[in-house]
């Protein structure tokens, strides 16, 4: 009986327990867990130096340092350029020439059998301007030579070009028309141009190319009416020349009056006021053409964004000295520069004035002591350009830019909040503020970072000189819950404007080096919440 | 089973120990099954809690709460094909046995947990650093054993085993440590990964798998050994110790090995550096170059070299007192090392004997995990068959939600004589 009981109670015992047991194992009744780690992930890690980013960006020609790394910005325009083929151009040249033989000579070829004569004449080349061509040396065009005849008989026509040598060999075609029962007879030939060199004629037909033909006509019995012809078509057409020489005349191929916008500050951007120390101008000129030319730029106005118009009011002579190639110096390029500083113009105003654009006027003019030997060639160019040299020296106010990218927060659920850490130890003398703004699709702002920060990144601490003595170090964490997590979820898109002085609100002149750096860490805390 | 006299198999325990019986021989495949499971780390029920509305829920805080720096899962499990041994005159022991062996011990430590769960937040200006050493072994021992009683005081033991090895998964030194900086949240990382595998073919290529070639045909082998001592210094008092599962397998079919392919390099993560984007014609497109570039730093290189992987070892001490004819009581001293850990068990036991016929022990045991554990072990004997069932922890199977750890091993031997 006392092993009944004890086999009893074993049994409710072991009954008991596995009921509980089975509670704790029934896997239907595991809430859904959530998951909550926090997350903490650098997202930008920079040390950046003005010289890297110009390096990096392939703006080299927008900044160039001195022997002590100090900046200064580089902003170069092309006030006027004029090549050899736009000043110098050889239209299409059509001529046409009949003959007519002596009827009496006409009369006896089918007595003689054959009978020659020659003929020839001057054709001038024409041109875009008024000029006298000595020579020219051919690189491309095509000359093309149509002749016809209305004989019943047989005509050799000898051409020649003695002006027009290829390899020291003159241009000669022969041309045969042979009749074969209809009249006219025509046949055109078709020379490129490419490698000839045509000396044109002097004295009397200066300037002109001569032809002469020798024509040759061979009897076949016909009758002879005494009203034949034998015409002569040439056409020279597309031609292009690597060398020309002679005199290109008085012609004016300057700019007259023009503008060039300035990109100094770009959409969206804007500034309070600025001041520079020491801004240069270089008003660089280069000729290659073998011609004396006076180049004038009598005026370079900036003109602002408010209207305001200030002349450079240059001490320039009039005219500039532009040399140009003698003859020894075919190809060669000669320079001449003016250096416009605030000893010599005015041009503190003028970039002061904070330009959108340029104004001026460039004016060349070719012989202006009158005829003399010159030369072209097509790689010949006259050219000036404007360069602008802003050393980093001097103070900015307010400049600011805004901005707006579309914005779409995804997976939002998933986050408690989030801490933004933006760390800056900043080695450049400016400080930088930040306001950003979350809009809807109504345009309307459902809410804001940063607008409370005056300042995001501290200027560095600067001497009297302007130069930086010291980084400043400045961490502002942003905290965002998750009620601000659901008002920026309806947020489309994002307005940032970033706002920067130099040191000490802008009222601090300061030089800027390249190798003044910011270090900047940006890095979140996500509290996210994840439920599998 | 270590104190359970009537039991010819303890001798696998300590291999002086000479059975009772003149001999025995294992039913094949049931001479003896085991299985143990351990996770030091945790119990379920410190994962799985039950809420006021009757309903569950996982607390992995409360888990991890739980754990010490480093933590072992641990299974065991043993299936003996065969198992005889017989006594030569009075002082010796010749025994033989083969058994199919699965060992998975799985070190981890709390930082493993804590960061995943916690995120790196929780690590802010310390060092997370994540290790996991794992050996996963599945092989085959043919064992040969020999006991003498060199004098009627002191006994010696020795068993020698020939391994083959049929699938192995093993870390090498794979630890990542992570730092992440209380100011920027910049991460440094350094650590090394290196994994071992064997024989895993087998589960993705069944169309080509060859039983034959799996049983008998691998050349994966390797040999250990068990040594034991026994002495009884004084009348009614036995000392005793044992070390078991010492040696090794070279892996030498399908070994595949994955190593990191940077090797201990501190690595840091400060964001992206703009410097690397200026200039880029497609900021896109640099952006994930630039994580292509941080992603290679954990590429794993594959090789294909034969490596060996060394058994876990176990050690025993222990000194028993026989009180009376029928009844012993001792302490024992059990140790089970992985790798450089160590797990130790001190267990308190009374044996009761009662001729051949029956046999029991009560054992507690305290761990180095914290928990005790009241064992139980009965051995019967009916005819010739020896059946034998023995538990280190009876009470996890009454609330296995609050076991840390739980074996339970039996198995039935034809005894002969004595």
């Amino acid at each position: 009986m006392r092993f009944h009981r004890l086999i009893l109670f074993f049994f409710l015992t072991s009954v008991f327990f596995i009921s509980c047991v089975k509670d704790d194992f029934d896997f239907d009744k595991i809430k859904s867990p959530t998951w909550q780690p926090g997350v903490a992930v650098p997202l930008v890690g920079s040390s950046l130096t003005l010289e890297n980013v110009i390096s990096k960006t392939g703006n080299t020609q927008f900044g160039s340092f001195d022997g002590n790394n100090f900046c200064t910005l580089i902003y170069s325009k092309d006030l006027y350029s004029v090549g050899a083929e736009d000043f110098f151009q050889l239209p299409k040249l059509q001529n046409n020439k009949s003959i007519v033989i002596d009827p009496i000579i006409s009369s006896q070829i089918n007595n003689i059998g054959t009978i020659t004569f020659n003929a020839e004449e001057y054709i001038s080349i024409p041109a875009n301007i008024n000029a006298t061509i000595d020579s020219i040396e051919f690189k491309g065009g095509q000359l093309e030579f149509t002749a016809s005849s209305d004989f019943k008989h047989h005509i050799v026509m000898d051409v020649t070009i003695p002006g027009a040598t290829k390899n020291g060999v003159a241009f000669n075609k022969i041309i045969n028309l042979t009749y074969n029962g209809q009249v006219p007879v025509s046949k055109t030939i078709s020379v490129s141009l490419a490698g000839y060199n045509f000396n044109l004629h002097k004295g009397s037909q200066i300037g002109k190319i001569q032809i002469k033909y020798k024509i040759t006509a061979t009897a076949t019995g016909n009758p002879v009416s005494g009203s034949e012809v034998i015409s002569m078509a040439l056409e020279m057409d597309n031609m292009k020349f690597s060398r020309a020489f002679g005199y290109f005349g008085v012609n004016s191929i300057g700019s007259g009056l023009d503008t060039i916008p300035v990109e100094l500050l770009k959409d969206g951007q804007s500034i309070g006021g600025f001041s520079v120390d020491d801004p240069k101008f270089i008003l660089k000129l280069s000729n290659s053409f073998g011609i004396p030319t006076r180049v004038d730029v009598p005026s370079i106005k900036s003109l602002g964004g408010t209207g305001n118009s200030i002349n450079l009011a240059t001490s320039l002579p009039i005219p500039l000295s532009l040399p140009s190639p003698g003859m020894n110096q075919i190809g060669e390029t000669l320079y001449t520069q003016y250096v416009l500083d605030k000893t010599n113009s005015n041009i503190v105003p003028f970039v002061e004035n904070n330009p959108t654009h340029i104004l001026y006027n460039v004016m060349i003019g070719t012989n202006p002591n009158g005829p003399t030997a010159n030369f072209i060639t097509d790689q010949s160019k006259i050219s000036a350009s404007l360069t602008m040299e802003l050393p980093l020296n001097g103070s900015i106010k307010d400049f600011s830019m805004i901005d707006t990218v579309d914005f779409e927060l995804k997976d939002e659920e998933m986050i408690e909040s989030l801490l933004l850490r933006m760390s800056f130890k900043n080695g450049f003398p400016i400080e930088f503020g930040s306001k950003i703004y979350f809009i809807d699709a109504n345009n309307s702002v459902v809410d804001s970072l940063l607008c409370d920060q005056p300042q995001l990144i501290s200027s560095a601490n600067v001497n009297s000189a302007g130069v930086v003595v010291s980084s400043v170090q400045k961490t502002t964490d942003v905290l965002v819950d998750r009620s601000f997590v659901n008002r920026i979820a309806k947020a489309k898109r994002i307005v940032y404007i970033l706002n920067s002085s130099t040191a000490n609100q802008g009222n601090s002149h300061v030089k800027i080096y390249g190798h003044y750096k910011m270090d900047v860490n940006i890095g979140a805390i996500a509290k996210l919440k994840v439920t599998p | 089973m270590y104190n359970m006299k009537n039991n010819p198999v303890r001798n696998t325990l300590n291999p002086a120990y000479f059975p009772m019986q003149k001999a025995y021989i294992g039913m094949p495949l049931f001479s003896g099954i085991s299985v143990s499971f351990t996770n030091s780390g945790f119990t379920y029920s410190d994962l799985i809690k039950k809420d006021s509305d009757d309903s569950l829920y996982i607390d992995v805080a409360n888990a991890i709460n739980s754990m010490k720096g480093e933590n072992l899962i641990n299974v065991n499990t043993q299936i003996d094909l065969f198992n005889a041994g017989i006594v030569i005159g009075k002082k010796y022991f010749v025994g033989i046995s083969a058994a199919e062996r699965v060992h998975m011990n799985l070190l981890y430590n709390k930082d493993l947990f804590g960061f995943a769960y916690y995120g790196n937040e929780a690590y802010l200006g310390e060092e997370a650093n994540i290790e996991i050493k794992l050996d996963a072994t599945h092989f085959r021992e043919y064992a040969i054993s020999f006991a003498t009683e060199l004098t009627d005081k002191f006994s010696v033991g020795t068993r020698l085993k020939y391994l083959y090895g049929m699938e192995n998964v093993s870390t090498k030194k794979t630890s990542i440590h992570l730092y992440t900086d209380p100011t920027t949240f910049a991460i440094t990382a350094s650590g090394n990964i290196g994994i071992n595998t064997s024989g895993l073919s087998n589960f993705s290529d069944t169309e080509n798998f060859n039983m034959n070639q799996y049983l008998f045909g691998k050349s994966n082998s390797g040999f250990a050994f068990d040594f034991g001592v026994q002495a009884k210094p004084v009348k009614n008092l036995i000392l005793s110790a044992a070390v078991t599962d010492l040696g090794s397998i070279k892996w030498k079919d399908d070994a595949i090995n994955y190593n990191a392919a940077h090797v201990n390099n501190e690595f840091t993560f400060s964001g992206i550096d703009i410097n690397e984007l200026l200039g880029a014609d497609d900021i896109e497109q640099a952006l994930t170059d630039y994580a292509d570039s941080l992603a290679s730093q954990f590429f794993l290189d594959t090789t294909y070299y034969s490596y060996t992987s060394t058994l876990p070892f176990s050690f025993s001490s222990g000194i028993q007192y026989n009180l009376t004819k029928k009844i012993s009581t001792g302490l024992l001293y059990q140790g089970y090392s992985f790798r450089d850990y160590l797990s130790s068990t001190l267990s308190a036991n009374l044996a009761i004997t009662l001729g051949k016929k029956f046999n029991s022990n009560v054992v507690y045991s305290m761990g180095n995990n914290g928990r005790s554990a009241l064992g139980l072990g009965i051995g019967l004997t009916f005819l010739q068959m020896h059946w034998y069932l023995v538990s280190d922890n009876v009470m996890a199977f009454v609330k296995p939600q609050e076991a840390k750890s739980t074996s339970i091993r039996t198995g039935i031997l034809m005894t002969f004589g004595k």
